[in-house]
């Protein structure tokens, strides 16, 4: 079993539900952003929808046992405008009961290997992964999750089956999956959201509240299509996906006076460059003792100067934009797939995830989520 | 790979140098790399020469390859096969490095393929037979060539931050006609700063060694098989300097502290070639030297990041990524 440094953290204060319905006082809980619809909801504090959608009043409910079962299951209403924000919609009650849900956006071209990157994220934060950093992980939407685990972590980790390449036009922001973080201070949300980058540049409500929204960006890297769209002069061609997203971004929130998201760029498939030793370096490594800001740093100038020698500046567009900001060595699968016989992509070695935590790790310091000695100093 | 049924299979690999080969061949049979070896190696006699190693004329290659027996291979045979590979490029950035021929005293990588269902690496053909073979039977000049010779390649991995971590009677290999020794089989070895994964013990490995990537690992190793190779009998305690086969050998003063079981207290390869009065000596091959635009990118970093006064050194992780299975 795998003890944070420091031992378990204190479990958190739960706010204490009210025991009195008093149903014209103000909620004591702050609003939160929706992350169906990304509009600000708040909770009343007792009012609950149950797994068959009847509603339910938690001050009602005297027996705590019960009430604890109702509260593990429950969902809220989404309080943002419906005319505005998609109609009537339901989030767990965990994403309204807490601090501040993070928002975190992965964005990066088609066949990028953005979404197995995220599935092999997900799967490792699933089987306690984050515990070295001294944090729990508790899935925020049990059935979100098990549609997760069923359509994308069971066929890549469990039959080594490749994703279908993400659309070549994305057109949409997509809520992916949601994790329920305890660090030492509390207890905060964090989801993850795709992004194609052609999604970004539409003028749309959903597409315009992300923007106010995210808090944190991981931009993914594809090794093999930095070497794919190398031009005659030796640079590699623009991927408009970084640069397109990243000036939307600053420019929306400028607006707005909300400085820029904070941003982790990272080589995905750095299997397909194992063999350089700058690579080499790195990818075997696992973060065993916690947080260690000089080895980020350590890790980010490598991979910078890698993108810089391989005259893939479009990728380090973020760098420029963003602060605070690492880069980081990345496989998803430690492999790449191949067409089989059933006119499937197969892992022939089947998956091994390498450092694939690493990125969020940096996120979440960056965030103040994990709060270790030097936390202060990750991307800066 | 082409139809294994055929007599002749296609073999297509990447070189070295980035490049993408096709040749025709005729597979012999599968052998174990070394006893107990999870890969696989065979001989591929080219159907016609090949010119693609520093112009000469190739017409037979040795495959290594991890083979799927039906589930899902172990990750450690991929590893193995990837170490390979790796140290097989790192050899020869390493005498570019050091505007050096390479040594013929390394097996060398001429091609690989990991994404193949079998994955495989190429090399040229090994010179010599195994030391296991020609046990006892060095005259004193043979024998003095082998000890200088085998201290050579262990120098030049020491300039490159190589351990082998397998050097043995089966690794080692002894051309009599030449006089020369040649080192195979780098499945296990470590690069000094990356991660390191433990190696099993063995009679050829000092039992305190087992998770170092110090390249004086091979040390102990080399002068254990020294006295095997010479006497017929593993090191196994004792004094083995006191073993009157061992007269002529010119590592005699040396042997105690080649033993010595406290990796620190060994001398380097480089310290032993000076003491046998060999000065033929590869210097240190830093990774990246020379690499100038890695060098302008992170100064380029630096602008953006200038370093903390806070900041501490990077803390040396070498961890082991996970343990190896039995070979």
């Amino acid at each position: 079993m795998i003890v944070p440094p420091g031992g378990w953290p204190d479990p958190p204060e739960q706010r204490a539900l009210p025991e009195s319905p008093e149903p014209e006082a103000e909620s004591q809980y702050d609003e939160v952003r929706c992350p169906l619809c990304l509009g600000m909801t708040r909770w009343d504090g007792h009012t609950v929808y149950d797994v068959s959608g009847a509603e339910v009043d938690l001050n009602r409910i005297t027996n705590p046992l019960k009430r604890a079962e109702v509260v593990d299951y429950a969902r809220v209403k989404c309080t943002a405008p419906e005319e505005d924000f998609g109609g009537k919609h339901y989030l767990p009650i965990d994403y309204v009961r807490w601090e501040q849900p993070l928002v975190i956006g992965f964005i990066g071209g088609s066949e990028t290997g953005k979404s197995t990157l995220l599935t092999a994220m997900v799967r490792e934060i699933d089987r306690g992964g984050l515990a070295v950093y001294g944090l729990e992980s508790e899935p925020l939407d049990r059935e979100r999750h098990r549609e997760f685990e069923l359509t994308r972590i069971e066929p890549l980790f469990g039959r080594a089956t490749a994703h279908d390449p993400t659309p070549r036009v994305q057109k949409n922001v997509q809520f992916v999956d949601a994790f329920r973080i305890t660090h030492a201070g509390g207890v905060r949300p964090v989801a993850f959201f795709d992004v194609g980058g052609e999604g970004l540049r539409m003028d749309e409500p959903g597409v315009n509240r992300f923007l106010y929204a995210v808090e944190a960006l991981i931009f993914v890297a594809d090794p093999a299509l930095i070497e794919k769209n190398r031009q005659a002069d030796g640079f590699a061609g623009k991927d408009g996906t970084f640069q397109t997203a990243l000036d939307r971004i600053i420019r929306v929130r400028r607006e707005q006076a909300i400085a820029p998201p904070a941003a982790a760029v990272v080589l995905a498939k750095s299997d397909m460059r194992r063999f350089d030793p700058v690579v080499e370096r790195w990818l075997g490594r696992e973060a065993r003792d916690g947080l260690d800001p000089d080895s980020i740093r350590a890790e980010s100038r490598d991979v910078y100067a890698f993108l810089y020698r391989l005259r893939a500046t479009p990728w380090l567009y973020p760098v420029s934009r963003c602060r605070p900001c690492t880069l980081h060595f990345v496989s998803a699968t430690s492999g790449s797939a191949r067409m089989g016989d059933e006119d499937v992509a197969r892992y022939q070695r089947g998956v091994r995830p390498r450092r694939v935590l690493e990125p969020l790790a940096a996120i979440l310091a960056m965030s103040g989520v994990i709060d270790a000695p030097g936390a202060d100093r990750v991307g800066r | 790979m082409a139809d294994q049924h055929s007599s002749t299979v296609a073999v297509e690999f990447h070189t070295p140098q980035d490049g993408r080969v096709r040749l025709e061949a005729r597979p012999g049979p599968d052998a174990p790399a070394v006893p107990g070896s999870p890969l696989r190696l065979r001989s591929l006699r080219l159907t016609e020469p090949w010119y693609g190693v520093d112009g000469g004329q190739v017409t037979e290659l040795l495959q290594k390859r991890v083979v799927r027996t039906g589930g899902w291979a172990q990750w450690p045979h991929y590893d193995a096969l990837d170490r390979e590979i790796g140290i097989g490029l790192r050899l020869l950035r390493g005498c570019a490095a050091v505007s050096r021929p390479y040594p013929q005293h390394f097996s060398r990588l001429v091609g690989y393929d990991v994404d193949e269902p079998e994955p495989f690496a190429l090399f040229l053909p090994y010179r010599g037979e195994p030391v296991s073979r020609v046990v006892r039977r060095f005259l004193l000049p043979g024998q003095r060539a082998f000890e200088s010779g085998l201290f050579h390649c262990l120098q030049q991995l020491e300039a490159l931050g190589v351990s082998h971590r397998s050097i043995g009677p089966e690794t080692v290999l002894w051309d009599q006609r030449a006089s020369r020794v040649q080192l195979v089989d780098f499945g296990d070895a470590a690069v000094r700063g990356s991660v390191v994964t433990p190696v099993p013990g063995s009679p050829w490995r000092c039992a305190r060694d087992l998770r170092s990537d110090d390249p004086r690992f091979d040390v102990w190793s080399a002068a254990a098989l020294v006295c095997y190779a010479v006497t017929g009998r593993p090191v196994e305690g004792g004094d083995p300097a006191k073993d009157p086969a061992l007269r002529g050998s010119s590592l005699l003063t040396l042997l105690p502290r080649l033993l010595d079981p406290n990796i620190a207290s060994r001398p380097t390869a480089r310290e032993v070639l000076r003491g046998l009065g060999h000065f033929e000596i590869w210097p240190d091959v830093e990774d990246g030297a020379g690499d100038t635009e890695f060098e302008l990118g992170g100064a380029e970093f630096d602008s953006y990041f200038p370093p903390s006064a806070r900041a501490g050194s990077v803390r040396s992780e070498s961890i082991p990524a996970e343990q190896r299975g039995s070979r």
